[in-house]
């Protein structure tokens, strides 16, 4: 401390090698704030950069997927949704929580790779840029929102049956936030180690790929054996996309001790990734 | 300098024993420092210059201040904005217009979008671009992007403002208005860090000067006396650059190049060049061996591509041990508006006319820039040139013999 001659001021700063510590990054974070509508924006062009359909692919590419796996599951297949909801609305019901979870992991892990050249020019609050990630995911969760809409219509007309509960709404915005956390957690942890190494990447594309089949997306919890549901309870996304189901259809329940843990775990994550994340992004201009 | 500091005086910046270390290597990984032990202070409303060859730790330096990359160890201590302009129009998108690029940029900065609406007026003024104002900057040409660049981050009202080398490029006139800016700023308070490989622009502007080499500091001062060291000191810099560095392609059993430098006509050493300059390119080399023949040659690379390659028409006899500078003039009105990179090699001969080679990779990187007189090689052509070489050809229209077209009638 010897040796500054500097006054006190409310101008003044410091550099040092250890970080400043959550309150500095929060302030930082408010500071740079309008930035995330720009990263945003620039992830939104990503989604259809070079290709000669253009916007058309923000649509194409949720939808097609949904219209493949209700044919074969659906109609080919016959999986039961263990209700009178057709598995058409089911599935949609059951993706949409996903691929907001799954699509904000991939995003956000790639959130500083994609602004590499940015990174080690310019500084900015690194956290500015896992949380823009959202933007994306944000957006294709709104199409299929879309598609539920329509499907609850549709089926009000050829079934005669008005599926959604406006009153149960309240516990599919809820498994949302949870799936945002859990999704921001973990990117919080794959993204710095993300800007060194395409192998995390990769390696979480098949970790999502696996994980969607032990999570009761494209069938229904009740048709799980009881001897296995065990390994459903320490999955959190069981907890994101059931309570996501409860909202939208009225159909399995609430499980207040899963929905709790799946909390504590994405708490946890969120939690420990911030400490990791601001620790591991100081160096992130020397990977990049 | 502590006589000063317990008098209390009001600093700009305080850099205490910083340190930046690097790991480097990825099969055996080793330490370098590209910064170690630098101390200074600067008052509000100096410009100090840094200088120092490729690769000193000049731009580290900058980088650590404008907090993209932290310090291994010691501290910084600052009062006010900083601006650093290291990347001018890194913080630019492509797709948005030059007003929508104001205001990102300003964000960029954590600058409000309600004070940039307050400098609009001048912003726009300075750089000058009314007329394209809505237009996306992809349309921009380089000196209108640098010019916007500019005046965002000038109009900013920086307490310190960070300049690497970006000065010494763009147009003249535009140069001449950023400095004459950036000394009135001064002036009026704000503390200027330049970065220059432009021994001119340095004694010209600058009210101190820090010479780092090596990541060490070599001194601080008044900058004739710096730049005057500095310059007279090459030879021994590079004799440290060799201690560090054992051997390598630059070393060879016959000799060695000690230094590649780009030499102004007046005989300074110059980071950015005009067009229309004549320059020299300076390659030091010292023998090993009694009796060699030496044959230099130069590559001048531009925009990824080998612009052109010279060789010394003749091996030159050299009775050595000996330290010598082979120079090649390198014309005006040959180079492109655009970064160059020079790579060197020596071919020594020896007795048995058997070659020894040693060659410097990427041994000199400079700019050059036009200053759009309408002397150049584009007249008062506004578009861009390609290429990497922009050579002024003699251009002539003359007018044909008028040619007696057949005539038709009494054909059929």
């Amino acid at each position: 401390m010897s040796g500054i001659s500097i006054q006190p001021a409310a101008d003044e700063w410091v550099i040092e090698p250890r970080g400043e510590g959550p309150a500095a990054v929060a302030r930082d974070l408010w500071r740079y704030r309008r930035l995330l509508r720009y990263f945003a924006f620039r992830a939104f062009q990503k989604l259809y950069a070079r290709t000669i359909l253009g916007w058309s692919w923000i649509f194409i590419r949720p939808l097609f997927p949904l219209l493949v796996t209700s044919l074969v599951f659906g109609s080919v297949l016959d999986v039961s949704t263990g209700s009178n909801v057709p598995y058409f609305l089911f599935l949609v019901v059951g993706t949409s929580p996903w691929e907001f979870f799954s699509s904000n992991v991939m995003w956000g892990t790639r959130s500083l790779e994609l602004n590499r050249g940015l990174l080690s020019r310019i500084y900015l609050p690194r956290l500015i840029l896992p949380i823009a990630m959202v933007a994306p995911s944000l957006l294709t969760f709104l199409i299929h929102l879309g598609v539920i809409a329509v499907s609850f219509v549709y089926y009000r007309w050829t079934m005669g049956v008005w599926f959604f509960r406006p009153e149960l709404v309240g516990w599919s915005v809820q498994a949302l936030l949870l799936a945002w956390v859990l999704s921001l957690g973990i990117s919080l942890w794959t993204s710095v180690p993300a800007l060194v190494a395409r192998d995390v990447r990769f390696t979480l594309s098949y970790v999502l790929g696996f994980w969607v089949f032990l999570t009761p997306v494209m069938y229904s919890l009740s048709t799980v054996p009881e001897e296995h549901r065990w390994a459903f309870a320490l999955n959190p996304m069981t907890a994101v996309v059931e309570s996501f189901k409860y909202g939208m259809l009225a159909i399995g329940g609430i499980d207040p001790k899963q929905l709790l843990s799946a909390w504590g775990i994405a708490l946890l994550t969120l939690a420990s990734g911030l400490i990791f994340f601001s620790r591991a992004e100081r160096n992130a201009a020397d990977k990049a | 300098m502590n006589d000063r500091l317990s008098a209390g005086a009001p600093l700009s910046l305080h850099v205490e024993k910083l340190g930046k270390r690097y790991r480097v290597g990825s099969k055996r990984p080793f330490d370098l420092w590209a910064l170690k032990d630098i101390s200074f202070d600067v008052e509000p409303g100096t410009i100090l210059g840094i200088i120092g060859p490729n690769g000193a730790g000049k731009t580290t330096l900058l980088k650590i201040l404008s907090r993209v990359t932290p310090p291994t160890e010691g501290r910084v201590v600052g009062r006010g904005r900083v601006v650093p302009l290291l990347a001018l129009g890194a913080g630019f998108h492509q797709d948005l217009s030059g007003r929508e690029n104001i205001f990102l940029n300003a964000a960029m900065y954590g600058i409000s979008a309600s004070e940039v609406e307050e400098r609009l007026d001048d912003i726009v003024q300075f750089a000058g671009l009314d007329d394209f104002l809505d237009t996306p900057v992809k349309r921009y040409s380089s000196g209108m992007y640098l010019r916007l660049a500019f005046s965002v981050a000038i109009n900013m009202r920086p307490d310190i403002l960070l300049a690497d080398e970006v000065l010494a490029v763009g147009d003249m006139e535009f140069q001449e208005r950023c400095l004459e800016r950036v000394q009135e700023s001064g002036r009026a308070g704000m503390t200027v860090l330049f970065v220059s490989h432009d021994m001119d622009a340095i004694t010209r502007l600058c009210d101190r000067v820090l010479w780092i080499n090596a990541g060490q500091m070599m001194g601080i001062g008044p900058p004739d006396q710096i730049v005057a060291e500095y310059q007279a000191s090459a030879w021994s810099s590079i004799n440290r650059r060799r201690q560090t560095k054992k051997s390598g392609g630059h070393i060879c059993k016959a000799g060695e190049i000690l230094f590649v430098r780009l030499v102004s006509a007046k005989g300074k050493e110059v980071g950015a060049i005009k067009v229309e300059d004549t320059v020299w390119v300076h390659i030091g080399l010292r023998t090993a061996m009694r009796r060699l023949k030496v044959r230099a040659q130069i590559d001048v690379m531009a925009r990824g591509a080998l612009a052109f390659r010279s060789v010394q028409p003749e091996p030159v006899p050299v009775d050595g041990p000996v330290e010598a500078i082979a120079k090649v003039q390198i014309p005006a009105h040959l180079l492109a508006e655009t970064t160059y990179t020079i790579s060197t090699s020596l071919a020594f001969f020896d007795e048995d006319e058997q070659a020894h080679t040693c060659e410097l990779d990427n041994a000199l990187a400079f700019h050059v820039y036009d200053s759009a007189t309408g002397n150049s090689a584009r007249g008062n052509y506004k578009g861009q040139m390609r290429g990497v070489v922009s050579p002024k050809l003699e251009w002539r229209t003359e007018a044909l013999q008028a040619v007696a077209l057949p005539e038709r009638d009494g054909v059929s």
